[in-house]
C-alpha cells in the first residue's frame, strides 16, 4: 500500500515555494521594478483619498459666488491669490475647491459605471462563450449592433430624451461599455473551455454551472480586471466629454467635466478654468492606465521571475 | 466468462461527427468487454478513434459529434440512454478517466487540494474538512511526500509527475471501478513514466479497478495491459490477450505496428515503418480500411469488407483468416 520507494527521485522537485508568502513579495517587487507602476498607483490612491475627503479638503465653498474674485488668475500669476491657489472662474468661485470635489463625481461615474457594464458585460460574455449556439449568435449580433450605433450620439440621445443627471449618465456609460467586456469574456471563455482541465472536471462529473463558476471565471478575472482599469478612464473621459457639452452633470452638482464646459467661453481670457480640470483628467487618467499595466503583471503568475 | 465478470461492455458502438464535409466515422462499430481488475490497453495510431471511445464512454462528445448507435453497459444501465443528471453521477464517482497532459489538466489558480476536494465533495456526501482529509490521504497514496504542503499548492509549483500524480489522485478519488486513462505518460520523461505505470498497477491491485489504457506506446502496453485491442479506422482489428498479440500478431496492421517498434538486440540501418496514411474517416473504403497500406493484401480485400474472424480468444479483421478467400483470391499488386 505504501509506494513511498517512488518518492526519494521526487524528493529534488519537492522543493516547492510557499505561493501565498510569495504572491505579496512578489506584488511589492513588482511595483519596485515598474516604476509607472507605482507612479500610477499613487497618483490613483491620492486622487481616491481626494475623492472620498473632498468636502473636508476643499478650502472653499465650490458654490460659493463671490462677485468681486471674478477670473482672478492662478496665485504664481500677477494679480492671483496665495488663497485661492488655482484662481477663480467667471462667477469668483473658487477653482481649486471645486476640482477637488468635482473628483468625486467623476470616480463615482468612472466606477459605478464601468461595474455596471463589467456586470453585464461579464455574464453575458460567459454564457455567450459557454454555451455557444444559438445564444452565442444572438448576444454577439446584439453586441454588433451596439458597436454600430456611434457612442456619444446614443448617448446624447438617451440623456436628452431621459434628462441629465447622474444616474442616468452612469447608466447611459454603463449601457455603451458593456460590449467591450462582452467580447473579451466571451473571447477567454472559448479558449478556456476547451483548455484540458475543463474537460478533466467534466471527466469527473461537474456541473456546467461550477464549471463556469468555479474553473472558467476565476482564469477570465485577470483580464478582466486589466480592461476594468483602463474603461474607468474611459468613463471619466466620457463623463467629462458629455458634462462639456451641457448633457452630463448638471450644476450645482460640480464635475471636471462641467467646471471645463464653463471655462469655454473664457479661453482667451481666463485659461486656467479649463486648463486645471483638464490636467486632472489627464493625471487622473494616466494614473489609472500605469496602474491596470502593472496590474495586468501582477495577475500573470506566468510573468513571475 | 460469466456477465457478473464484466465491468463495462461495449457494443457496436458507432460515434460519427456531422462536419460541413460530411460525416466524419471516427468510430464505427466497436465492441469490447472490460472485465473487473484488468487492464485493457487500446492500440492505434493517431486519428483511429481510440479517444472518441473513451469520450463515448463517457458520454462527453461534443457537437457536431454524436453516439449514433451501439450500448455502452455499465451495471445494467445503458450509458448511452440515461439522463444526464445520472450520466454526472456516474463521472468521477464510478467511471474516470486522466489524461495525456498533465500540465494543463489541473485549474491554474486553485490549490490542487482543493482540486481533489471538490471532486470528493460533489459525489460523497461529506464535510470539507472530511474531503480535506481524505485528499491529504490520497496524495499520500499516490506517493507524494509532504502531501500537506502539496494540498496547497499551486499546479505550477509542481512538475509534470508530481502533476500527473495529483490527477491520478482526483481520478481515483471515489474509488471508482473503471479508470480510462487517456495516454497517461506520453507526456512524462522516461524515468517518471515507469513509477506512474508501477502506481496504476499498485492502485489497481489494491481497489480492484479496471483500467482502459489508450496509448500508442507498445512498451507501456507489454508492461501493463492484460488484454490488447487493436483499433484501426474507427475500428476494432485485432483483440487477444497480450501474450498472444506480441507473439503471434494475426493483423498485418498489428505486425506492422510491432515491427516499427525499434528493438534493441536487432541492428538494423532503418527502422521499419508502415507505408501510407490512414484513409479519411468521412470516406471510408468500401472494402478493408487497410487495403491500400497492406503489405499481404488480396484482390478480394479491395472490395468486400472483412468482418472480425477468430476464436474468443483472439479476433482478428483480415480476410488471411478465411482460408477458402485466401485459396480462390490472389495476391493483389
Amino acid at each position: 500500500m505504501q509506494i513511498n520507494k517512488i518518492e526519494v527521485s521526487e524528493l529534488v522537485e519537492d522543493s516547492l515555494p510557499e505561493y501565498k508568502k510569495n504572491s505579496v513579495n512578489r506584488m511589492l517587487k513588482l511595483l519596485i521594478k515598474s516604476k509607472t507602476g507605482l507612479i500610477g498607483l499613487v497618483i490613483v490612491l491620492i486622487v481616491t483619498i481626494i475623492g472620498i475627503f473632498a468636502e473636508q479638503l476643499a478650502p472653499f465653498d465650490p458654490n460659493a459666488i463671490n462677485p468681486m474674485l471674478i477670473n482672478k488668475p492662478p496665485a504664481w500669476l500677477e494679480g492671483g491669490e496665495f488663497a485661492h491657489f488655482l484662481g477663480t472662474d467667471n462667477l469668483g468661485r473658487d477653482l481649486l475647491s471645486r476640482i477637488i470635489i468635482g473628483t468625486k463625481v467623476s470616480l463615482i461615474v468612472g466606477v459605478c459605471s464601468i461595474a455596471i457594464a463589467g456586470f453585464i458585460g461579464m455574464i453575458i460574455g460567459l454564457v455567450s462563450g459557454f454555451y455557444g449556439g444559438f445564444i452565442d449568435n444572438f448576444f454577439m449580433r446584439l453586441v454588433d449592433s451596439f458597436l454600430a450605433i456611434p457612442n456619444i450620439l446614443f448617448m446624447l440621445v438617451v440623456l436628452g430624451v431621459f434628462g441629465p443627471g447622474l444616474l442616468t449618465l452612469i447608466l447611459v456609460i454603463g449601457a455603451t461599455q458593456w460590449v467591450t467586456y462582452a467580447r473579451l469574456v466571451r473571447g477567454e471563455v472559448l479558449s478556456i473551455k476547451e483548455r484540458d482541465f475543463v474537460k478533466a472536471s467534466r471527466t469527473l462529473g461537474t456541473k456546467d454551472r461550477t464549471i463556469v463558476f468555479k474553473h472558467i471565471l476565476p482564469n477570465v478575472i485577470s483580464s478582466f480586471i486589466v480592461v476594468s482599469t483602463l474603461s474607468i478612464a474611459t468613463a471619466i473621459l466620457l463623463e467629462a466629454s458629455l458634462s462639456y457639452l451641457g448633457l452630463g452633470i448638471q450644476p450645482p452638482m460640480i464635475s471636471w467635466g462641467g467646471i471645463l464646459e464653463g471655462g469655454r467661453n473664457f479661453l482667451a481670457t481666463a485659461w486656467w478654468i479649463s486648463t486645471f480640470p483638464g490636467i486632472a483628467i489627464t493625471i487622473t487618467v494616466l494614473g489609472i492606465i500605469f496602474l491596470g499595466d502593472w496590474l495586468r503583471d501582477v495577475l500573470d503568475p506566468r510573468l513571475t521571475k | 466468462m460469466t456477465m457478473e465478470n464484466v465491468a463495462l461492455e461495449v457494443k457496436d458502438l458507432k460515434t460519427f461527427f456531422h462536419t460541413e464535409d460530411g460525416v466524419v466515422k471516427a468510430v464505427d462499430g466497436v465492441s469490447f468487454n472490460v472485465n473487473k481488475g484488468e487492464t485493457v490497453a487500446i492500440v492505434g495510431e493517431s486519428g483511429c478513434g481510440k479517444s472518441v471511445t473513451s469520450f463515448s464512454i463517457l458520454r462527453l462528445i461534443k457537437a457536431p459529434g454524436k453516439i449514433e448507435e451501439g450500448s455502452i453497459i455499465f451495471e445494467n444501465k445503458d450509458l448511452t440512454k440515461i439522463k444526464e443528471s445520472q450520466m454526472r453521477d456516474v463521472r468521477g464517482n464510478d467511471i474516470s478517466m486522466i489524461f495525456q497532459e498533465p500540465l494543463t489538466s489541473l485549474n491554474p489558480v486553485f490549490k490542487v487540494g482543493d482540486q481533489i476536494a471538490e471532486t470528493i465533495l460533489l459525489h460523497q456526501d461529506v464535510d470539507k474538512k472530511e474531503a480535506k482529509k481524505k485528499s491529504i490521504e490520497l496524495l499520500k497514496k499516490v506517493g507524494i511526500g509532504r502531501a500537506e504542503q502539496i494540498f496547497n499548492s499551486y499546479p505550477h509549483s509542481l512538475s509534470g509527475g508530481m502533476r500527473q500524480r495529483v490527477m491520478i489522485a482526483m481520478a481515483l478519488s471515489c474509488n471508482p471501478k473503471i479508470l480510462i486513462a487517456d495516454e497517461p505518460t506520453t507526456a512524462l520523461d522516461v524515468s517518471i513514466q515507469a513509477q506512474i505505470l508501477t502506481l496504476m498497477l499498485d492502485l489497481k491491485k489494491e481497489f480492484g479497478t479496471s483500467i482502459i489504457l489508450i496509448t500508442h506506446d507498445l512498451g507501456v502496453v507489454a508492461e501493463m495491459a492484460d488484454k490488447v485491442i487493436v483499433m484501426y479506422a474507427g475500428q476494432v482489428v485485432e483483440e487477444s490477450d497480450v501474450f498472444t498479440l506480441f507473439k503471434n500478431p494475426k493483423h498485418p496492421y498489428t505486425k506492422g505496428l510491432l515491427e516499427s517498434t525499434p528493438k534493441v538486440h536487432e541492428l538494423e540501418d532503418e527502422l521499419k515503418s508502415i507505408p501510407g496514411s490512414v484513409p479519411s474517416a468521412s470516406n471510408w473504403p468500401k472494402g478493408c480500411r487497410f487495403y491500400s497500406r497492406c503489405s499481404m493484401r488480396l484482390n478480394h480485400c479491395n472490395d468486400n469488407a472483412p468482418e472480425l474472424l477468430g476464436d474468443e480468444n483472439h479476433i482478428v479483421r483480415c480476410w488471411l483468416q478465411n482460408e477458402e478467400v485466401v485459396k480462390q483470391s490472389e495476391y493483389a499488386k
